[in-house]
């Protein structure tokens, strides 16, 4: 994984950046901290015309149908700072409150298409639910297919092969995520980083603690009462 | 009146069927070959077997008369006559005088039912191949052998294309019955059955012609249908994921997933040069 600012390749549990010590509340300064209401397809540089995003809001639907738990989301900005596109983006993601979207759907399970008309420049950013099934090369290789139709401007053609080519990997990650937990089994909850381990053996230790006590207080109830 | 005629111009008398012996029942084999001895012990029975053998895989048959080669025939006896006189009631049968050693006087006439229809022009090519194909030779029994097999040859065509012909009037006939039968609405009591002989298969296969188109149309049909309901199947499909529970990274409560960023803003800037982004600060500048 990669800081969204330094772009320097970081751990996938680290709470900051070990480079530049970036944490997502510097965003907040920055772009603010509330949440931000938007749609799937928020068109706010005008790239499509109005047919154009009913037939993009179609290909999201398609996309949605195909896979229940994620959903796919547009935003055609126009930035000021080239190099912020990426932190805006996961800034974006973490904010946003979809009001075309079903609770069902939370923004773990997002992608985010964002492309900023006045730097020209396109990223994706997705939700921890991808973690482990999208790297960087993926998204790079979608993009790079739809890069002749955003050198030509053609905004509707290169966000429908986003939309497909995505679809398609996700198409055999899943699968093969599928094949993997029918021959090894669910994924446990053990195997979810250093962080949830330590948090579930300090639980245990404070329920063991609060048993402890309790039987202590247990005893000097008893022996209060036998003493008078 | 037949003995005086072939006194002077019938040698030798090949008969491709058994109904020569009885146009002639006054010659034997021996008195043929005492009269003329133009083709040898050995020469005389392979040309006749030949004969014999074509009479055999045909229904046009062929009856030769050899005669020598500076032979003259008299004006009053001709090939049309003969045709007239003694072969029209037969089937229809290829009538040739060969000329041995002179194979361009070589005449070729039909008699018989069905003479009139076939082409004089196609009669003229006949004989002409013939008589090219015996020219090749120099041997004068070899001439004659080559006379005879090119003609087999050219009558074998010319069966198939009556026969083709026949068919074609079959069909047509079975058409307009059927389509009396129905404009009458009393249906056909009797069918006629009519038969033609078609030594080409590819009247066979107009026949099954509908049989295949069906076929065609059928396999088409399935292959259009499982193609449709491969596609439907791929877009009825659910794709799930395996949730699984990652520790929040950078501070982030849904996501931290920084995936590629791509420009667009110059055509020379392609794809593959932005690869392997790099923070801004290692580029040169």
């Amino acid at each position: 994984m990669r800081c969204p600012r330094c772009v320097q390749t970081i751990h996938r549990s680290a709470a900051q950046c070990p480079h530049c010590g970036f944490v997502l509340s510097d965003l907040d300064d920055l772009y603010g901290s509330g949440e931000v209401r938007l749609r799937r397809l928020s068109d706010m540089a005008g790239a499509l015309r109005l047919k154009e995003r009913q037939k993009l809001e179609r290909l999201l639907d398609e996309f949605q149908t195909s896979f229940p738990q994620l959903f796919f989301s547009v935003y055609y900005g126009a930035l000021e700072d080239r190099a912020n596109i990426r932190q805006f983006g996961l800034w974006l993601l973490n904010h946003a409150a979809y009001e075309d979207l079903d609770i069902g759907r939370p923004n773990d399970g997002g992608i985010l298409l964002l492309v900023d008309l006045n730097t020209k420049v396109a990223s994706i950013s997705f939700g921890y639910m991808l973690d482990s099934f999208l790297t960087e090369e993926n998204t790079f290789n979608i993009l790079a297919k739809a890069h002749p139709h955003l050198l030509q401007g053609n905004h509707l053609k290169a966000a429908s092969v986003i939309v497909k080519q995505l679809s398609r990997v996700l198409r055999r990650k899943s699968r093969r995520a599928i094949l993997q937990q029918k021959v090894f089994g669910p994924p446990s909850n053990q195997s979810s980083g250093s962080a949830n381990a330590l948090e579930r053996i300090r639980s245990n230790r404070s329920a063991k603690e609060q048993a402890k006590s309790k039987s202590d207080q247990t005893t000097r109830a008893k022996s209060e009462e036998i003493e008078p | 009146m037949k003995l005086s005629l072939f006194r002077w111009l019938l040698l030798l008398l090949l008969v491709s069927d058994s109904a020569r012996a009885e146009s002639l029942p006054q010659l034997t084999d021996e008195d043929r070959a005492r009269l003329q001895q133009l083709l040898s012990k050995q020469e005389h029975p392979d040309r006749s077997g030949f004969l014999e053998y074509h009479a055999e895989g045909s229904e046009l048959k062929i009856r030769m008369y050899l005669f020598d080669s500076k032979e003259n025939l008299a004006d009053t006896y001709t090939i049309e006559k003969l045709c007239e006189d003694q072969n029209a009631d037969e089937p229809l049968t290829a009538i040739v005088f060969c000329f041995l050693g002179n194979p361009e006087r070589s005449q070729l006439a039909f008699a018989g039912q069905g003479a009139a229809e076939v082409l004089a022009l196609d009669r003229r090519k006949m004989l002409k191949s013939a008589i090219i194909k015996a020219m090749e030779k120099s041997d004068h029994v070899m001439q004659l052998e080559a006379f005879i097999v090119e003609l087999s040859i050219s009558l074998f065509w010319l069966e198939s294309k009556r026969a083709e012909t026949l068919a074609a009037q079959a069909a047509e006939g079975s058409r307009e019955l059927a389509g009396k039968a129905w404009a009458s609405g009393n249906g056909v009591e009797k069918v006629e059955v009519v038969t033609a002989i078609d030594a080409s298969g590819f009247s066979v296969l107009k026949s099954h012609l509908h049989w295949i188109i069906l076929g065609f149309l059928s396999l088409l049909c399935l292959i259009t249908g499982c193609v449709f309901g491969w596609l439907i199947w791929t877009r009825s499909r659910r794709y799930h994921f395996p949730v699984v529970e990652t520790p929040e990274r950078l501070g982030a409560s849904y996501a931290a997933g920084v995936g590629a960023v791509i420009a667009f803003h110059k055509k020379l800037g392609s794809p593959s040069s932005q690869r392997n982004q790099v923070p801004d600060y290692l580029k040169r500048a």
